[in-house]
């Protein structure tokens, strides 16, 4: 028998490692701090994006010029970076009604959004110009996605010269993005159900029914936004030889906002941890683990910065590439610290307990 | 978690297990011979490395064995003598082992436009394996046939009849496999990204194994569109009890249990709400005690274990098991074990705790009591 076997029966209740677990208060604290100062923040900002997307949509639409379709463009470039620096959250009022995915279908892997868009374009297809109509449509051409390729594909130019159909298309998708994001904000305000689940975790809560609960649920957002960047965001182009890269299906590459997607989205982590005071969550003598995450985070934010669009050119040159793959290991190291070093810390069971399953 | 492993310890302990016994150290061995029941389960060490464990019904380890990675759940032959343990979706590897430890372990691996899902069972003469896959350019689920008189060369797979296929059991009357299609569509170059949450379909689908063609399929109604049936266990009789896992929103309290029969309807049972809300949205594992009539189902998000009335359909027992994936019956009832490392009774309260180690998702049970 191996010496490492505990052989006596252990009776009755839970006796695991024993391991410090942050007091109530301070996961209390820690939730609140990540609602109030990153959740609701990063909402209002997209809520305002989008606003602004509708305002630009619109001064395109009635004063079709070069101008007014660089400031569409522009804004969009804002309204995603804005959607970069949230979409981690896939809690409460995002997680109905296919919200998340009516924002950003992504991955699309036999791009079915792109033929979709470009169906409802040949088609001059009127339900996809009335809101009521375009929110029943496939998720895919509602969305991130569908404005994308309307302000930046082939044919985008046409809107400077008075693209009705194409224009009103983009403005519907920018009422249906403000529409989306407005609910998302009020889904998180101080009476909200889902501010009230983060935020007081125990035995009257419907989610969080203990501190531990809520801390497993901060830490696996950050890990799962972490394990997205890198194995979605990066991974969807970036292959294991470059023979094998498929830039084409990188994010949002025609609008070349590739690395501004991928860098806002660990700033985005980044930011979760640091402003919700998740070091409070370790004891003194464990609070390098999260230094040690956060360095590689700031490592990748800056990798990230140094690779320049397009991100089909850029792949195509070794050092940028390498740059890339560098990247993506330095994710890694952070999940990594974060799944097991940092989880065992919070009282966690390391690892598993952040699979999604099967 | 017990797909039909009718042997009994006195049958093991004459064939497969003399041999086993011979190269196991003593300790083991008298794990071994003191043992109604021998468990398996994939494990995750401390130290970072994967590996396999039999263990028997007082939680007393046997023996070992080492993987290259993560695995998922075991199939064992009706003979006991071959067990093979999957790779973790999206794994390519299975690990084919014998249990009298006379041969050294087979590795087996999926065509490259392949993946397994972690789930297989041999056929009930035990020369044929199949393995739950994915077809993943169609994005479509197969079964995988490995030839096991044949150095399991893959000699052939028929469609799951939907998307994701996980676990799948023989029908224990019929020459039928039952297949859990999860619903939700997956791709290698996205890691484990789900990509079809918005339109994903779970079903359960009875399938002919002589001609590979679909007998019945049944769906969940469009109220609980994003319920993927994921595990399930079957009776003697050929009832299946069946547990899902929620992919939409976490304040959503559907149903998370249910059973079906060839030729009926398809039924989700009802779990009161409160109770319900504490279940997280997750199952992990799903057993039958034929003994009992219950079925339990592990909910390790939830940090529960559920027993259900088989007869009523109706919840029971609902135990307090922290982190609790695998469930398998046992002569008291059912064997739970935990990430924690814990392997324990689901209700005397007799449990193991084992240092250094999490068990995987699925435990197995080799020997019936």
């Amino acid at each position: 028998m191996r010496k490492h076997m505990i052989v006596a029966f252990l009776i009755a209740f839970f006796c695991g490692p024993v391991v410090a677990q942050p007091a109530d208060p301070i996961v209390i604290e820690v939730m609140q701090k990540a609602v109030s100062q990153f959740v609701r923040p990063g909402y209002e900002t997209f809520h305002n994006s989008t606003k602004e997307l509708i305002r630009d949509t619109k001064d395109l639409c009635e004063a079709p010029s070069v101008e007014s379709l660089n400031r569409a463009k522009e804004t969009f470039t804002g309204t995603a970076k804005a959607w970069a620096g949230i979409e981690l959250i896939r809690f409460g009022p995002v997680s109905e009604n296919n919200r998340f995915e009516r924002i950003l279908f992504y991955p699309d892997r036999k791009s079915t959004g792109l033929k979709q868009v470009q169906r409802i374009l040949a088609k001059q297809d009127e339900s996809a110009v009335a809101l009521s109509r375009l929110t029943g449509k496939s998720v895919a051409v509602q969305g991130l996605g569908a404005l994308e390729f309307l302000l930046f594909g082939t044919g985008s130019e046409g809107l400077a010269s008075g693209d009705e159909f194409r224009c009103a298309y983009a403005y519907t998708v920018s009422q249906n993005l403000a529409g989306i994001a407005a609910l998302l904000s009020q889904g998180w305000r101080q009476d909200a159900s889902a501010t009230e689940i983060w935020t007081s975790p125990g035995p009257q809560n419907a989610i969080l029914r203990t501190p531990r609960e809520a801390v497993n649920e901060l830490l696996g957002t950050t890990v799962h936004a972490l394990e997205s960047i890198r194995d979605i965001r990066i991974g969807a182009f970036l292959r294991s030889e470059a023979s094998k890269d498929r830039p084409r299906v990188a994010i949002f590459r025609r609008s070349e906002n590739t690395m501004n997607m991928i860098h806002n989205n660990i700033v985005a982590v980044k930011n979760l941890l640091l402003v919700s005071g998740a070091e409070n969550l370790l004891e003194q003598a464990d609070k390098p683990i999260l230094d040690n995450v956060i360095f590689e985070l700031e490592n990748a934010e800056r990798a990230a910065k140094t690779i320049s669009e397009p991100i089909g050119e850029a792949i195509l040159q070794p050092e940028q590439r390498d740059r890339l793959s560098y990247l993506r290991v330095s994710i890694g190291f952070a999940i990594q610290t974060l799944d097991q070093d940092f989880a065992s810390a919070a009282g966690l069971s390391s690892g598993f307990s952040f699979s999604d399953g099967d | 978690m017990s797909p039909v492993h009718s042997l009994d310890r006195r049958s093991f302990l004459l064939s497969a297990g003399a041999a086993f016994t011979s190269v196991l150290s003593k300790p083991s061995h008298a794990a071994l011979v003191t043992s109604e029941t021998v468990f398996a389960s994939a494990i995750r060490s401390e130290d970072g490395s994967y590996g396999l464990l039999l263990f028997g019904e007082y939680g007393d380890e046997i023996t070992r064995l080492s993987l290259p990675t993560r695995g998922h759940d075991i199939a064992f032959s009706a003979d006991g003598h071959k067990g093979v343990v999957f790779a973790r979706r999206p794994g390519n590897f299975a690990l084919v082992f014998d249990v009298t430890n006379k041969k050294a372990p087979l590795a087996i691996a999926t065509p490259p436009n392949r993946h397994f899902y972690g789930h297989g069972v041999f056929s009930k003469d035990g020369k044929l394996l199949y393995a739950s896959e994915n077809d993943f350019e169609n994005a479509v689920g197969v079964i995988g046939i490995y030839d096991a008189t044949d150095s399991f060369k893959r000699i052939g797979e028929f469609s799951s009849y939907g998307i994701g296929p996980h676990e799948i059991l023989l029908h224990p009357q019929e020459n039928i496999l039952i297949v859990a299609n999860g619903g939700i569509e997956t791709h290698p170059d996205f890691g484990r990204a789900k990509l079809n949450i918005p339109q994903m379909q779970s079903s359960l689908t009875f399938i002919d194994l002589e001609s590979g063609a679909l007998i019945e399929r049944h769906g969940l109604p469009n109220a609980y569109q994003k319920l993927s049936i994921r595990h399930m266990d079957v009776s003697q009789t050929g009832k299946i009890v069946f547990g899902c896992q929620y992919e939409g929103s976490k304040t959503n309290t559907p149903p998370l249990i249910g059973s079906v029969e060839m030729g009926e309807q398809l039924t989700l049972w009802n779990t009161p709400k409160k109770e319900l809300r504490a279940f997280a949205n997750y199952v992990g594992s799903v057993a039958l005690n034929l003994h009992t009539k219950q079925a339990a189902i592990t909910l390790p998000k939830g940090n529960k274990v559920a027993i259900y009335s088989m007869d009523t359909k109706s919840l029971v027992h609902v135990v307090q098991k922290p982190q609790s994936f695998g469930i398998s019956n046992d002569k008291n009832g059912f064997l739970y074990t935990t990430a924690t490392g814990i392997a324990g009774s689901v209700l005397s309260q007799k449990k193991q705790q084992y240092s250094g180690i999490a068990f995987d998702n699925h435990v197995n049970t080799v020997l019936r009591p």
